[in-house]
C-alpha cells in the first residue's frame, strides 16, 4: 500500500525513476511517519470520494422522472417509489400532499389515501442521502394530478323554456296496448343538462281505428339545430297519420290477405305462384307505410320552408311499430331509420329478433335520418319489415342512448344473452338497485325513468325506452 | 369499450419557435389539458396525441387518455428546418394503427380531430403535397389548422383545409386564447352527425382571424 502510494506520489512530483529513487523508497516502506501519512490520505480519499458519490446520487435522483400516476378524487389512490437505483436516497417528507388528504409512509416509501378534491400542484420531496454527517438534504418538484371524478363536473341546467320548439327534459306514459301493457320513459342525456340543451329524443304511441296501435320513437341528430322538433313532429305526425279508418280499413284487409296465402303456405312445399301472391300482399303492405313515411318527409320539408329553416336542421331517426292482433296471431309492421333498434322476445320459442336493420357508419355517430332524401331510394323497402308472432313476452324500441351502453354492438342485439342480462338490469340488478316492476303495475312509468339515470362512462346521451309486455 | 374521440395535435418546434414562441406554446397546450380535465365528456372519452416537428418528427405523446395524460414539456432545437410533410406521414401511420372502426362487432370511434400548429411553412413541401392528400383520406371529422406569428404562410395550410386561423403574435395571451378555443371545438367533436356531413366549429373569439 505503501509502496503504491510512493510510486504515485513521485509520478505526481515528476522524479524520475532511478536506482536512488527505488532505494529510498525501499526505505521509506518502513518509515512510521510515512505510513501513518499514507494510511491517513487513503483515508481522506475514501471520505472525498464518499461525499462526491453521496452528491452524485443526490444529482441523479433529482434528474430522474418520477411520473406519479394521475389519482381521482374520492377513488383509492395508491404509489410506491422505487428507490432501487437509489440506496441511499430516503424520503422523509413529502409536502403538498395533505391538500389532497393523502398521507405518505417513509418507512415503506408509499404514498396512500383517498383524495378528497380534484386538484394539480406541485409535490415537495424532501429527501436525504447518505449518513451523519456527510448527509445531505434535498428538495425535488413532482407534479400531481388529482383529477375530478367526471360524475362530479356534469352540471344540470334546465334547458330554456322559452326558447323555440321548447320541450320538457323528460317524458313518460303507462298504458294498455292491445292486449298488453306499455311503458315508455324518455330523459334529456347528461350531455344535452351539461349545456342546458333540449332533449332531442322524442316517442308517440296512439290507440288507431280498427284495434291498430302504433308506438313511434326517434332520436333527433345532436348536431343538427331544431332536432327535438324533428323528433316530435316525425314521432307524432307518423302516428297521426294512421289515424285514418279508410287508411287502416285498407291495411287491414291487405294484411289479412297477406296472413291468409302466407299462412297456407307455411312450412309446405310452396309454388312461385303462391310466393308471388305472398309478395304482392306484402308489397301492398309496404306501399301504404311507404305513403306515410314519404308524406311525413313531405311535411318535414314544408315545415322547414315555412319556418326559414333548413331542413337538416330537423334531422332525426325514427323508428316504429304499428301492430293489430289478428286471429292468428299478432302482425307488427315496422319501419326504421338510423341507429334505433326495433327488437321482439318471444318466450315460446325463447328467441330475440331485430326487427330492423339499424344505419350505422363505420365512425360513431355516423347515422342515416329520416329528413335525408336519399333515404328513399332502391333499398327503401328493405327499411320496412312484416312479422307474425304467435304471441311475444316483450316488444322493446330504444334509442342509442340506451342501445350504445347496454347493447354496445349491433350483433349483441340478437343475442339472447345480452338480453336475458338487459332484463336482469331492469329487474334491478345493477348498481343502483333500479327496478323496473313489470308484475305490479304501481306507478312503472316513474321506475322506468329512475331506471334511465343508470351510469355509464362516455354514455350521456338522451335516453328512450319502449317496452311492451 | 366506449366511444373515442381521439385529437391529434401537430406542433411546429422547428427553430423559429425558440424562445418565448414555445414556453407560450407549453403554457398553451398544458393549459388546454387542465381546461378538459374539468369537461366531464372529454374525461370520459378524448384521447390526445401530441407530434412536434423540426428537423425532427417525434410522436412525443404517443395516444394517451385525458385522464391519464401528464404535463408535457415541449422542447425546440436553436435552429432548423420545418418537416411538416414528415409529421403529416407519421401521422397517417398512426391514425391508421390506432383508429378503431365500427362493425357488428366493435363499437367505432368518433371521427378523428385534428390540430396543426405552425409558425413557418413547410420545408419538405413535396411530401408535404402528398401527405395532404392522405390525410384527406383519412376522413377527420375536423382539421384546423393555426399559423401563428408573422413569417407564418396561411396558403400552404389552406391545401389542407379549409378550417385556418392565424394569429398576428405567438405570445402567451394569443396562444392561450387559441387554446380556449381549441378546447371548444374538441366538445363539438363527440356530437352525432349524419353520413357524410361534417362538424361545425365554435365560433372563434376576436383574436383569431378565420380565414376563408
Amino acid at each position: 500500500m505503501v509502496e503504491l502510494f510512493l510510486k504515485q506520489l513521485l509520478t505526481e512530483f515528476n522524479i524520475a525513476p532511478g536506482k536512488a529513487s527505488d532505494n529510498t523508497v525501499a526505505r521509506l516502506l518502513h518509515n512510521a511517519k510515512i505510513n501513518e501519512l499514507t494510511k491517513s490520505i487513503i483515508a481522506a480519499k475514501k471520505q472525498a470520494i464518499n461525499i462526491f458519490y453521496m452528491y452524485n446520487e443526490t444529482e441523479a435522483f433529482k434528474d430522474t422522472k418520477i411520473l406519479l400516476p394521475n389519482a381521482v378524487s374520492r377513488k383509492p389512490y395508491e404509489y410506491q417509489f422505487d428507490l432501487s437505483c437509489f440506496p441511499h436516497i430516503y424520503i422523509k417528507e413529502i409536502r403538498n400532499l395533505d391538500k389532497v388528504g393523502l398521507s405518505f409512509d417513509p418507512a415503506s416509501a408509499k404514498i396512500s389515501g383517498i383524495p378528497t378534491s380534484a386538484l394539480s400542484l406541485d409535490l415537495q420531496l424532501f429527501f436525504t442521502c447518505g449518513q451523519e454527517e456527510e448527509q445531505l438534504e434535498e428538495i425535488k418538484i413532482i407534479p400531481f394530478i388529482v383529477n375530478a371524478d367526471p360524475k362530479d363536473l356534469w352540471l344540470n341546467k334546465p334547458s330554456n323554456k322559452n326558447d323555440l320548439f321548447a320541450k320538457a327534459d323528460s317524458d313518460k306514459y303507462a298504458g294498455t296496448f292491445l292486449d298488453k301493457h306499455i311503458v315508455v320513459a324518455s330523459q334529456r342525456g347528461r350531455s344535452h343538462a351539461h349545456e342546458g340543451l333540449f332533449r332531442d329524443d322524442h316517442f308517440c304511441t296512439r290507440k288507431l281505428p280498427l284495434d291498430w296501435e302504433i308506438i313511434a320513437l326517434a332520436d333527433g341528430a345532436g348536431s343538427a339545430k331544431f332536432s327535438r322538433q324533428g323528433s316530435m313532429m316525425a314521432t307524432t305526425l307518423i302516428a297521426e297519420s294512421f289515424h285514418d279508418e279508410v287508411l287502416l280499413t285498407e291495411l287491414s284487409d291487405r294484411c289479412i290477405d297477406y296472413l291468409t296465402t302466407a299462412g297456407t303456405t307455411t312450412g309446405q312445399e310452396t309454388s312461385s305462384a303462391e310466393e308471388g301472391q305472398v309478395l304482392k300482399h306484402k308489397s301492398s303492405i309496404i306501399n301504404i307505410l311507404y305513403k306515410s313515411v314519404r308524406s311525413l318527409h313531405t311535411t318535414l320539408g314544408d315545415f322547414a320552408r315555412q319556418e326559414g329553416i333548413q331542413l337538416k336542421d330537423l334531422n332525426t331517426t325514427l323508428i316504429f311499430a304499428l301492430v293489430r292482433k289478428f286471429d292468428n296471431g299478432y302482425l307488427m309492421l315496422t319501419f326504421g331509420v338510423g341507429d334505433c333498434p326495433v327488437s321482439v322476445i318471444t318466450s315460446d320459442p325463447d328467441e330475440v329478433k331485430l326487427l330492423n336493420q339499424l344505419d350505422i357508419g363505420e365512425f360513431g355517430g355516423g347515422t342515416r335520418f329520416v329528413t335525408m332524401p336519399e333515404i328513399f331510394t332502391n333499398d327503401m323497402a328493405s327499411r320496412f319489415a312484416i312479422n307474425r308472432f304467435d304471441n311475444f313476452s316483450r316488444l322493446v324500441l330504444m334509442t342509442d342512448g340506451i342501445y350504445d351502453p347496454k347493447f354496445v354492438t349491433e350483433n349483441k342485439l340478437e343475442n339472447k344473452a345480452a338480453w336475458d342480462t338487459f332484463f336482469a338490469d331492469l329487474d334491478g340488478q345493477n348498481e343502483d338497485n333500479a327496478r323496473v316492476d313489470f308484475l305490479r303495475d304501481e306507478r312503472i312509468e316513474d321506475q322506468l325513468l329512475s331506471w334511465l339515470n343508470f351510469w355509464s362512462k362516455g354514455n350521456h346521451d338522451d335516453r328512450t325506452l319502449a317496452i311492451i309486455y | 369499450m366506449t366511444r373515442r374521440l381521439l385529437a391529434y395535435f401537430l406542433l411546429d418546434t422547428s427553430g423559429s419557435m425558440h424562445g418565448e414562441p414555445i414556453q407560450a406554446l407549453n403554457n398553451g397546450f398544458n393549459g388546454l389539458i387542465s381546461m378538459l380535465r374539468s369537461d366531464p365528456q372529454a374525461m370520459d372519452s378524448l384521447y390526445v396525441s401530441v407530434i412536434t416537428f423540426d428537423n425532427d418528427v417525434k410522436n412525443i405523446i404517443p395516444l394517451t387518455d385525458l385522464a391519464s395524460f401528464q404535463p408535457v414539456e415541449i422542447k425546440c432545437p436553436d435552429s432548423g428546418p420545418t418537416h411538416t410533410g414528415r409529421a403529416l406521414e407519421m401521422l397517417c401511420n398512426l391514425v391508421r394503427t390506432d383508429l378503431v372502426k365500427g362493425s357488428a362487432e366493435v363499437k367505432g370511434d368518433w371521427k378523428p380531430i385534428l390540430f396543426v400548429f405552425t409558425d413557418g411553412k413547410p420545408s419538405d413541401l413535396q411530401l408535404y403535397r402528398e401527405s395532404t392528400t392522405k390525410v384527406k383520406a383519412l376522413d377527420f371529422g375536423m382539421i384546423v389548422g393555426c399559423a401563428a406569428g408573422p413569417k407564418s404562410e396561411i396558403s400552404f395550410l389552406k391545401e389542407l383545409t379549409n378550417e385556418v386561423v392565424r394569429l398576428d403574435t405567438t405570445d402567451v395571451n394569443t396562444l392561450s386564447t387559441f387554446f380556449r378555443w381549441v378546447s371548444s371545438s374538441i366538445q363539438a367533436g363527440s356530437k352525432s352527425q349524419g353520413t357524410g356531413e361534417n362538424m361545425v366549429l365554435p365560433p372563434p373569439p376576436g383574436e383569431l382571424i378565420i380565414v376563408v
